[in-house]
């Protein structure tokens, strides 16, 4: 296939992640592996850049937080991503991140959407959900060996969960093992200085700290 | 100048003058009822008329506040709404909320499930078995319009009581699930449209039992808080109707001839809404708005919006929860130097103070207004 016409699939798939269409963008997706693009080109040029350019044009021209085309543009690669799973290769992971919202917050829209973009960066995700048992943290990152913990918190309290999941990591001498990942409203950069923590307002800014975290581009 | 009863200074700067100082009033809330009951009242927080009239009280009377609010919280109309239709919401009462309900446990791979779990309404089915809130009976309304009642009662007038109203956008996605209600503005508008008009009636029956409970004083009935925000619904019609009902919003001034209070909960910059803002004033020239952004943003809101109030914007977490006093000083000064002059504006949050700020961040504020916010401004 010439690059002219990889790269007009790879754009019309963005398109569809653009515009929330979420019926089109799992269409597009099929139609592009039988044009014979790769999985892992598409997960990481269509799907994972995708994602990227549609945060920086809401964040630039409306808003992220909130938009419904970051809901339906968010859905639309998600669905892309399910037709693209069982077609990619095995791979060895960029690096393993145990994410989830802490206990006494049950909202989860962001963690998912950072769980999302994560994945189509070809990391392995380790969701545990919302309201997540503090100790279970801990648990999985030690049990998966996880380079990364992300804890998403919109709950005003959240970050006192967050300073009580530190000092479980302390505790349990592996807080020099994995680095910590925070976002979220109820957080900023200044608490994530204060602590020592990684800090992103986007799913996009996610990714480009964890790939940083694990030595990547 | 003589100090005034919060009533008048609140009058006076709504009208544009310049009262004796800056009225303050934060979205304390929570935030005093953490600080009466301790920080983790939250499991009988709203559901308890007494202890949150006394943190009403407890604001106005003792920290100072000019007004306060008793409007409720995010998922209030939801809840009442599944309650009335018979298919109650898990978080109804948060008693109920116990670390066996199944919306507790871990929910899989995020790449197999629809973003925000198993909602209430998936279908047109589900849409055509919802029934609107009677404010009366449902969930946790009657709570909340008790509570207005007595706050009134025992505030003798002497401080603003606003009621709070959550927009369509905000109950609908609580009802269907975030992603799949603009799913359903986009691709399936019968179904959008049959929820959307449950919870306009809901929150028409609402709005109009907050005045008959006393809720208002100053023109101000209720908070509308724009969930999707200041820019982004600009975009679609359909979205603009879902945050901004502006036939409800007509209703209400005609019929209880009432201004409204809106609460744009946006992080970051929201001037691109600014035009979308302007239409408010073709309709009640009585609105008044909280938001974030920066002190700029909000001077240039009160120039482009006038003659509505505004009111904002101490950030409630960046700088109330983990600012210093000096810091939270620092950005009353500068809001008061921006915003404060020729009246029009309240010292207040972005959006609600979280129960963790420290107190003396809170204090900060209060000192700081009566300090630096006397009128005429000479800082």
């Amino acid at each position: 296939m010439s690059n002219d016409k990889e790269t007009e699939i790879i754009d019309k798939l963005k398109k569809s992640i653009f515009e929330g269409d979420v019926d089109k963008a799992p269409e597009v997706t099929q139609e592009a592996l039988n044009a014979g693009i790769t999985a892992e080109r598409l997960r990481e040029k269509a799907i994972s850049e995708g994602i990227a350019e549609l945060e920086g044009m809401l964040y630039g021209n409306l808003k992220v937080w909130g938009n419904p085309y970051l809901f339906m543009g968010m859905e639309a690669a998600r669905r892309c991503l399910q037709v693209l799973e069982p077609r990619l290769k095995p791979h060895k992971p960029l690096g393993i991140v145990v994410l989830g919202t802490p206990q006494g917050d049950v909202h989860d829209i962001g963690g998912k959407m950072v769980a999302i973009a994560l994945t189509a960066a070809g990391f392995e995700v380790v969701y545990l959900g919302r309201d997540v048992p503090l100790t279970l943290f801990i648990h999985k990152v030690r049990e998966k060996a996880a380079s990364i913990l992300a804890i998403s918190s919109y709950q005003t309290s959240g970050f006192t969960r967050i300073e009580k999941i530190l000092e479980l990591l302390e505790v349990a001498n592996m807080r020099d093992r994995v680095k910590v990942m925070v976002g979220g409203t109820t957080v900023s950069g200044r608490f994530a200085r204060k602590y020592g923590l990684l800090y992103a307002n986007t799913a996009s800014g996610a990714v480009r700290l964890a790939k940083e975290c694990i030595g990547g581009k | 100048m003589a100090e005034m009863k919060s009533m008048e200074r609140l009058a006076i700067a709504a009208r544009g003058g310049e009262p004796d100082r800056v009225p303050v009033s934060l979205h304390l809330h929570a935030w005093s009822y953490a600080q009466l009951y301790g920080p983790n009242s939250f499991q009988d927080y709203t559901l308890n008329v007494e202890k949150e009239v006394n943190a009403t009280l407890w604001e106005c009377r003792e920290l100072g506040m000019d007004g306060a609010s008793l409007g409720g919280d995010t998922t209030i109309m939801a809840e009442a709404i599944a309650e009335a239709s018979g298919m109650p919401y898990p978080t109804t009462y948060w008693d109920d909320y116990t670390p066996q309900h199944p919306h507790r446990l871990y929910e899989g791979d995020p790449l197999q499930t629809i973003a925000y779990g198993d909602p209430l309404v998936k279908t047109i089915e589900d849409a055509g078995k919802l029934v609107p809130a009677d404010p009366y009976k449902h969930g946790r309304l009657p709570m909340r319009l008790e509570a207005i009642k007595l706050a009134n009662k025992k505030l003798e007038g002497k401080h603003r009581v606003g009621g709070s109203c959550e927009s369509s956008v905000s109950c609908g996605g609580i009802l269907m699930g975030w992603t799949q209600m603009f799913i359903a503005m986009k691709n399936n508008l019968p179904l959008w449209q049959k929820v959307e008009d449950v919870i306009l009636k809901s929150n028409y029956a609402f709005i109009k039992a907050q005045v008959e409970a006393g809720c208002g004083g100053l023109g101000t009935v209720v908070h509308f808080p724009q969930w999707v925000g200041a820019e982004a619904y600009l975009a679609n019609p359909v979205w603009m109707h879902a945050d901004h009902p502006m036939d409800l919003i007509d209703r209400v001034i005609k019929e209880f001839g009432m201004g409204i209070a809106i609460h744009p909960c946006t992080v970051g910059p929201f001037l691109n809404g600014m035009e979308a803002f302007k239409t408010w004033l073709d309709h009640t020239p009585a609105f008044s708005m909280s938001t974030g952004g920066g002190a700029d943003d909000l001077a240039e809101a009160k120039r482009e919006l006038a003659p509505a109030v505004i009111s904002g914007n101490l950030a409630p977490v960046g700088l109330m929860v983990h600012g210093s006093p000096s810091d939270v000083e620092a950005a009353c000064i500068e809001l008061i130097q921006k915003c404060a002059p020729g009246g029009r504006y309240v010292l207040s949050g972005g959006c609600g103070i979280p129960i963790h700020a420290p107190p003396e961040n809170v204090q900060a504020v209060i000192d700081t207004v009566r300090k630096y916010g006397k009128y005429p401004i000479k800082i």
